[in-house]
């Protein structure tokens, strides 16, 4: 597979505090990698690293196989756009004048493109109203705009939808989906509203404490977090003879618990387990959610 | 950096506050030509006070503009794209000489015209006069090098209130330091502060060569030591 960004063992050390500590994960390329963590887990540290904003303390980073410590790190860099926390546009000018501004800084010949990006974001009839008179959504759309000028292929949403309405939500949501799907846009986004984040990631790391905790595909957290009957017995060598026998999938969680996946016979898979002698002590319904995966990885204390 | 450079000279021409400071030189040098004809007073030197008053408000101003940059975050977009810290520093710096040095040659430009018209060309040595005027030239310079090394330095809104901050101790040591007398070391500080230098510029400057060396090695350290902090340091 082919990644983006790799991180190995990345660490940032504020003083006493341990931003980051060893992180290391991998953003796969086409993907769109959802960051998930706790306020203060590090999110906005190691994209602010990425970004060339600060530096690690110890460990590396790749950017396109292009460490780090390597000189041609800052050209690699215009591969990338990104919206670090809160959009960084300029408030007394219009939505095109600070796309013009960007094309200035990334030295681009001509300003074609810019209504193109404007119509993209949804800002094309925005006119000469100034950027300080408008609304938070429209204020992240333009910061997304600004990221997109050098037409990059890999892009960092620092929580793009923070503080947004539904409306703006949906907004953003689609715009994410259509330059991932239409323009084969990498995509990073922090973000800890994970409802939202379920909906467009198709990669996700979950991050804790400095320290990626767990990286896996949609897929995988699918099926981790799919609608199952959680059984607890008193002996699970003879539940997967049985459930084996019934052609039912089902995933071992420790000595005496497992999944069963579908809707079992009940009746008849008592029936079987007690000519097996093994008593079912429990049986309940189980659906986990990203969220509830979340708190089940990182624990559910304080965020402070 | 010609990049970076084009877009602050850009942005500096779009700003209000920038083009009041380069027009209020012009107001300046004309008002210090009017109040010394009306006191009887109106001499070639009298135009090297009112530089002193400019840096006051063009080192606010040239700070402010740089801390924008990090208080709308938009040093981000600089840094993303892949530009060299160095190179965004020295474009900050050019374009901090440039406001301060156009803004001084209009000053210059408009006095000399309104002298040349009230008094004509008696009563000072153009030699003397130009001596001068490339002495406040390297001053002022040295005052846009130590705006832009703090602004860059605090990296806040305060990049534009700290100039000011520093500018009255400065003012007070070249104003009282006519009262400790002849002291050494009151001599050497009088000639390496830039704006010391230019209180001195009513009369014809005698040692304009060891203020411009002074100019200039006050430039190169902050410009210097402004670069090496910037990239090392973390920015928000």
């Amino acid at each position: 597979m082919d990644y983006v960004l790799r991180t190995n063992a990345l660490t940032k050390q504020y003083k006493d505090f341990k931003a980051l500590n060893g992180l290391t994960m991998n953003v796969p390329k086409g993907s769109i990698y959802g960051f998930v963590g706790r306020n203060g887990a590090g999110k906005t540290t190691l994209i602010r690293m990425v970004c060339g904003i600060q530096f690690p303390t110890d460990g590396s980073f790749e950017l396109y196989g292009v460490k780090n410590s390597d000189p041609n790190i800052s050209e690699t860099r215009r591969r990338m756009g990104a919206v670090v926390e809160t959009p960084s546009i300029l408030p007394y000018l219009s939505a095109r004048k600070n796309l013009e501004m960007q094309y200035d800084i990334m030295g681009m010949p001509d300003y074609k493109g810019i209504d193109e990006l404007l119509e993209l974001v949804g800002l094309k009839n925005t006119g000469n109203k100034h950027a300080r008179d408008f609304s938070l959504g429209m204020r992240q759309r333009l910061g997304i705009a600004v990221a997109l000028c050098g037409k990059p292929d890999f892009l960092v949403l620092d929580e793009p939808i923070n503080g947004l309405d539904p409306q703006g939500i949906i907004e953003m949501r689609e715009l994410i989906i259509k330059l991932n799907r239409e323009n084969n846009i990498t995509i990073l986004i922090s973000s800890h509203i994970l409802d939202e984040l379920a909906k467009v990631a198709t990669h996700y790391g979950f991050i804790n404490g400095g320290q990626i905790v767990r990286e896996m595909s949609a897929e995988e957290l699918e099926n981790e977090c799919r609608k199952c009957v959680r059984v607890k017995v008193t002996d699970t060598g003879a539940l997967a003879r049985v459930l084996d026998g019934m052609g039912t999938d089902y995933r071992m969680i420790d000595k005496e618990t497992a999944d069963i996946f579908a809707s079992p016979n009940i009746t008849k898979l008592a029936f079987s387990l007690w000519e097996e002698k093994c008593e079912i002590l429990s049986a309940s319904e189980h659906d986990e959610n990203l969220e509830g995966f979340f708190i089940s990885l990182v624990g559910g204390g304080s965020n402070e | 950096m010609n990049k970076l450079l084009k877009v602050n000279l850009k942005l500096m021409l779009r700003r209000k506050d920038t083009m009041i400071c380069v027009i209020m030189s012009a107001v300046l040098a004309l008002l210090e030509v009017l109040i010394s004809k009306l006191n009887g007073s109106l001499d070639w030197f009298g135009m090297f006070e009112i530089p002193l008053i400019m840096m006051m408000f063009m080192s606010a101003v040239g700070g402010l503009f740089i801390s924008r940059d990090y208080t709308q975050n938009t040093i981000r977009n600089k840094l993303t794209v892949g530009h060299k810290r160095s190179h965004i520093y020295l474009a900050n710096q050019i374009a901090e000489t440039v406001f301060f040095g156009v803004s001084l040659i209009i000053f210059f430009a408009v006095s000399s015209a309104a002298n040349l018209i009230v008094i004509g060309a008696k009563g000072a040595a153009a030699s003397d006069v130009l001596k001068n005027m490339t002495v406040c030239f390297f001053a002022v310079v040295a005052v846009s090098a130590l705006t832009t090394f703090l602004a860059m330095t605090v990296k806040s809104a305060a990049g534009g209130v700290l100039p000011i901050i520093i500018m009255y101790p400065l003012l007070m040591f070249a104003a009282m330091s006519q009262e400790f007398g002849d002291s050494k070391w009151i001599q050497v500080m009088n000639d390496i502060i830039p704006l010391s230098q230019m209180t001195a510029l009513a009369v014809p400057d005698k040692r304009a060569a060891i203020h411009i060396v002074y100019s200039l090695i006050l430039t190169v350290f902050f410009i210097t030591a402004g670069v090496v902090n910037f990239r090392k340091a973390d920015l928000k």
